[in-house]
């Protein structure tokens, strides 16, 4: 009996021992169902809020290509990156995903993604997207993700508030600081809006960092890649400037103490309602219109964020991802050149959102977006999984730890080298 | 031999299906971690892991965060312990009182434990809501505070309302537990030792209190281990924040392995975890034995 | 200042329903504002200045949860796996607690049982990934036997010894009387055991019950297909893309609780008698 007990529990270790080597993957749900193929999709949009029209564009495409059936399944963004990560991981991905930029360079180096640079090469409305967005989606010289929609930041404000005020719009960190000053004495809760939580507080912070020539990671070499801020006084002291930011208006009650919970669905929805006066966000904003009539109805968009040396902004391009172990690419390379397609833009990435440059641009938003679109940046090319998470903390660490701005800049330098460091890219 | 498997063959009849649930889903991957711990295993870098003997324990040891990390579990984990046992001894005594409406009062004490974690998390991270949250309105209002608190998301108070809201969350099974024992105690000793000139708290003590023992001890160690081990609860109320102050070590081992992709070293976290629990388990025994003892004598 | 005997009960009965009071008010306070909130029509439910009560109550969230999203589906799935994996580990707990109880003679059975809640150690965080991928080797991502096996793992050992505690009370010499008859074990359980053992098992299961309503980890890794989601991991769905959408969110809660609490209701007693008897020995 022990022996036969032994020899059972041999099988069961090795059973799960042998599913370490890949060699046994298997394929996903995706499998063809007779009449078509069915592609698995992963994203986070929610059919029931869905404002810009991915699902009509879904249903439009599956009426052009009756055999193709279209899985949606949704997430938030944090756990479908990390559904994301355990099922590519493991050999077991969706056939396609929408996801962030950030996210771009850690799937890539995992070896997941399937490039696309022919595909890509061979698409012959290439040169309707801008070269600035394929740059955004290239890593190592290899196209590794679609374009989706693009989401740049721009400067917004309630009209009224600041009419009312009877202040002026602020262009630099200064003037926002003294703009704030007096909106607060004139009784504004939010003067400014910041988010410092969620996949947005980094966001945010780059452009700042941006609009005072820094970079986050720069390239040494080929491939090697640095945060220089410690090895130059005058970028630290610079980076030092970005995190004071945060810390006056903190102090100087331009930001309410509130904030330093706050991610991205708090500042939006706060200033969709109007209890944030002034704030740096993206073209989604317009989609509260319908449901914040009152409170959006003075809200105008235009210029960069406030900024201190250059003027900057985060050219936010979100994005497909195919994956190197689906076993449907080409249907799902088909189904992406169709919503990169002027149709398909037309319908769920209109406007200001779409990542091509042939499409219409009237209106007061699309204008708006249009103008700034040269100031827009996107992260550097490195896997950001551990440099996001260490952004994020370092604004936390100003607003609400006793940690210095220069303590808080060296702190994060070190981090953003350290995460360099631990995928092998750090500049020696 | 023959006369083994007869008289044993039974025995390991009956833990078989049990056996092999356990190894299979549990002791599998329990080896798994632990022998990666030792691997320099990074997703982001593809090919094989590497062999680094002790330097996974090496740096994680020497990152200040792993302390604040322990040190936030051991406050997370006694500090919800230590409520849910005083609550739920509380309101065991009380609905063990001759009252009216028994029924419901006991209901509704069951009903916290019923709440699935997440629905439990996402309905307090809405009453703590600093903007918009019942809580900072009612405590305004009644003049308790004057100004609303950020309660999840300052660092002073993000660590008592976690536990808070694990306390709400898991007293209830004391409760029951407690009521259930207390229902065994034979009302004539009571009113004896009442005879005899005992008031309230010494009959609690002499009499009731040692009988909960037992039970105090399974429900002790076992909501050690669970609330030491608790992710889900944290992850939906703060996810660690702000600036690490709920971040425990079961947050920590989340966020190297799907955060950073560091599956060796968070490996070694849990292995430090489990080595953790062992300790805080051989101490609790120790302290028992030693009591029990001075008891005897 | 001496109190009569009366007076003094009477002071002492206050107190206790005062006492009493408050800690219903702890317990019930965050569902009756849960079901305050889902009444409210949006444009309250985000006020800067939340009041207690709405002056114009409406269905409007709890219609949207049961008709125009996945609920219905996610409840159906959550009983099922519920179910399923509160029978199959109280077949498992019962014969290994058995065991334990009565045969811990045999050699190993002590240690696997103690092994059983050395097991409870390692947190299930980091066993997420390589379970998944023995799930997904065994071809069980997605599916509820993926799902009631995972949760029967963790719920076993816990039931195994409250069932033993219970076992050890029943005496021995029912069973031995019914070994002279000629009995087999497997008989003796199901016979003698089991219907002695009617209120131990009922609380057992309500643990394994009210673990697997609430499972969330495991089914999050496992499951992929939104058809194939749990209440636990479902209810994110409700959390939209641009906001939390808090009105709907709680009406979800409040569908949630409303089940399980009913059951509890008519079980609870059984819960109470079951856990006596496995806990006094202690």
């Amino acid at each position: 009996m022990k022996k036969y007990l032994l020899l059972l529990l041999i099988i069961f270790i090795s059973v799960g021992c042998s599913s370490n080597d890949s060699s046994s993957s298997e394929s996903n749900g995706s499998s063809d169902n007779g009449d078509g193929t069915t592609l698995e999709v992963w994203w986070n949009v929610d059919q029931g809020e869905d404002r810009s029209g991915y699902y009509d564009a879904i249903e439009k495409y599956q009426e052009l290509n009756q055999e193709v059936n279209i899985n949606v399944q949704v997430l938030p963004y944090e756990q479908l990156k990390q559904k994301l990560t355990t099922s590519s991981a493991n050999g077991n991905p969706p056939d396609i995903a929408q996801g962030l930029a950030e996210w771009m360079a850690d799937l890539n180096s995992m070896g997941t993604l399937h490039h696309l640079t022919d595909f890509v090469n061979e698409w012959d409305e290439k040169d309707s997207v801008p070269q600035a967005v394929w740059d955004s989606v290239t890593m190592n010289e290899e196209i590794v993700a679609f374009p989706s929609y693009i989401g740049t930041r721009a400067r917004m404000y309630h009209e009224d508030i600041i009419n009312e005020a009877d202040v002026a719009l602020p262009e630099t960190w200064e003037d926002l600081l003294t703009v704030g000053k007096e909106l607060k004495e004139a009784g504004i809760e939010n003067p400014f809006g910041i988010s410092a939580t969620s996949a947005r507080a980094p966001q945010e912070l780059a452009v700042y960092m941006w609009s005072n020539n820094l970079e986050i990671a720069e390239e040494i070499s080929d491939g090697a890649y640095q945060n220089t801020w410690q090895e130059d006084e005058s970028q630290l002291e610079r980076a030092t400037e970005v995190f004071q930011f945060y810390k006056d208006m903190l102090e100087q009650g331009i930001i309410s103490q509130n904030q330093t919970s706050w991610g991205y669905q708090e500042l939006d929805q706060n200033f969709a309602q109007g209890r944030v006066a002034i704030t740096q966000n993206g073209p989604w904003i317009q989609g509260y219109e319908e449901e914040q009539p009152e409170g959006m109805e003075d809200v105008r968009v235009d210029g960069v964020p406030p900024y201190n040396e250059t003027p900057a902004t985060f050219l936010e391009v979100a994005q497909w991802y195919v994956f190197e172990d689906s076993d449907q690419k080409e249907a799902a390379l088909e189904f992406l050149k169709w919503m990169g397609s002027k149709e398909g833009q037309s319908i769920y990435a209109k406007g200001n959102r779409t990542i091509r440059n042939d499409m219409d641009s009237e209106g007061e938003w699309n204008v708006a977006f249009t103008e700034i679109a040269e100031h827009g940046r996107s992260w550097p090319a490195v896997p950001m999984g551990g440099i996001i998470d260490a952004m994020t903390e370092s604004i936390q660490k100003v607003l609400l730890g006793d940690t210095t701005p220069e303590e808080t800049a060296i702190w994060l330098s070190d981090q953003i080298n350290q995460s360099l460091e631990e995928n092998n890219l750090l500049s020696e | 031999m023959i006369s083994f498997l007869k008289k044993h063959t039974i025995a390991y009849v009956f833990m078989l299906p049990a056996v092999v649930f356990l190894i299979l889903l549990l002791l599998v991957p329990i080896i798994n971690v632990f022998i990666k711990s030792f691997y320099e295993s990074n997703l982001l870098i593809v090919g094989d892991d590497l062999f680094i003997g002790l330097q996974n324990f090496i740096n994680v040891m020497q990152d200040p965060l792993f302390w604040t990390n322990v040190k936030n579990s051991i406050v997370y984990t006694f500090g919800s312990v230590g409520g849910e046992y005083v609550v739920g001894l509380g309101t065991a005594i009380l609905l063990n009182q001759n009252i009216k409406g028994r029924a419901f009062f006991r209901g509704a004490m069951i009903i916290p434990w019923v709440v699935p974690i997440v629905v439990a998390g996402m309905t307090w991270r809405w009453m703590l809501n600093p903007d918009y949250g019942i809580i900072n309105v009612l405590l305004m209002n009644i003049g308790i505070l004057d100004q609303s608190i950020n309660w999840l998301g300052s660092e002073t108070t993000a660590m008592f309302s976690v536990i808070w809201v694990n306390v709400w969350r898991s007293f209830p099974f004391y409760t029951i537990s407690f009521l259930a024992v207390l229902q065994t105690i034979n009302k004539n000793e009571l009113e004896a030792a009442e005879i005899d000139g005992a008031n309230m708290f010494q009959k609690f003590w002499n009499i009731t209190f040692p009988k909960l023992k037992g039970i105090s001890i399974i429900l002790i160690v076992l909501h050690l281990i669970w609330t030491f081990n608790n992710f889900d609860f944290i992850w939906i109320l703060t996810e660690g924040g702000p600036l690490n102050a709920t971040e425990t070590l079961a947050i920590a081992t989340y966020k190297e392995a799907f955060m950073k992709y560091h599956y060796g070293t968070a490996s070694a976290i849990s292995v430090l975890m489990v080595v953790i629990l062992i300790g805080m388990m051989a101490l609790y025994f120790w302290l028992q034995n030693k009591q029990e003892a001075k008891g005897d004598n | 200042m001496h109190l009569s005997r009366k007076t003094k009960k009477r002071l002492l009965s206050t107190v206790t329903y005062f006492f009493l009071l408050i800690a219903s008010i702890y317990s019930l306070f965050p569902i009756f504002w849960a079901f305050l909130t889902a009444i409210k029509p949006a444009d309250e439910v985000r006020s800067p200045t939340p009041t207690l009560f709405t002056a114009n109550p409406t269905l409007e969230n709890f219609r949207s949860v049961l008709f125009e999203t996945q609920f219905p589906r996610y409840f159906l799935n959550s009983v099922i796996v519920s179910v399923g994996s509160v029978l199959l580990s109280i077949f498992i707990g019962v014969l290994a607690a058995y065991a334990l109880s009565r045969l811990s003679k045999s050699p190993g059975v002590k240690t696997l049982g103690v092994g059983m809640l050395l097991a409870q150690m390692v947190p299930v965080v980091l066993l997420m990934i390589p379970l998944y991928r023995i799930m997904m080797n065994l071809g069980l991502l997605d599916s509820y036997t993926g799902l009631i096996i995972s949760y029967t793992v963790f719920a076993v050992p816990i039931i195994t010894w409250m069932l033993k505690g219970f076992f050890d009370t029943i005496p021995i010499e029912i069973e031995e009387s019914a070994m002279l008859d000629g009995c087999n074990k497997f008989y003796l359980i199901v016979r003698i055991m089991l219907p002695l053992s009617v209120p131990a098992i009922v609380s057992a299961g309500i643990y394994a019950l009210v673990h697997a309503w609430s499972e969330f980890v495991l089914t999050f890794t496992f499951v992929s297909d939104d058809s194939m989601r749990t209440l636990s991991t479902g209810v994110f769905n409700f959390m939209g893309l641009w906001i939390v959408d808090w009105g709907r969110l709680m009406a979800a809660a409040i569908l949630i609780i409303i089940p399980i609490a009913i059951v509890f209701t008519f079980i609870q007693k059984y819960l109470v008698s079951g856990l006596t008897a496995g806990s006094t020995k202690g």
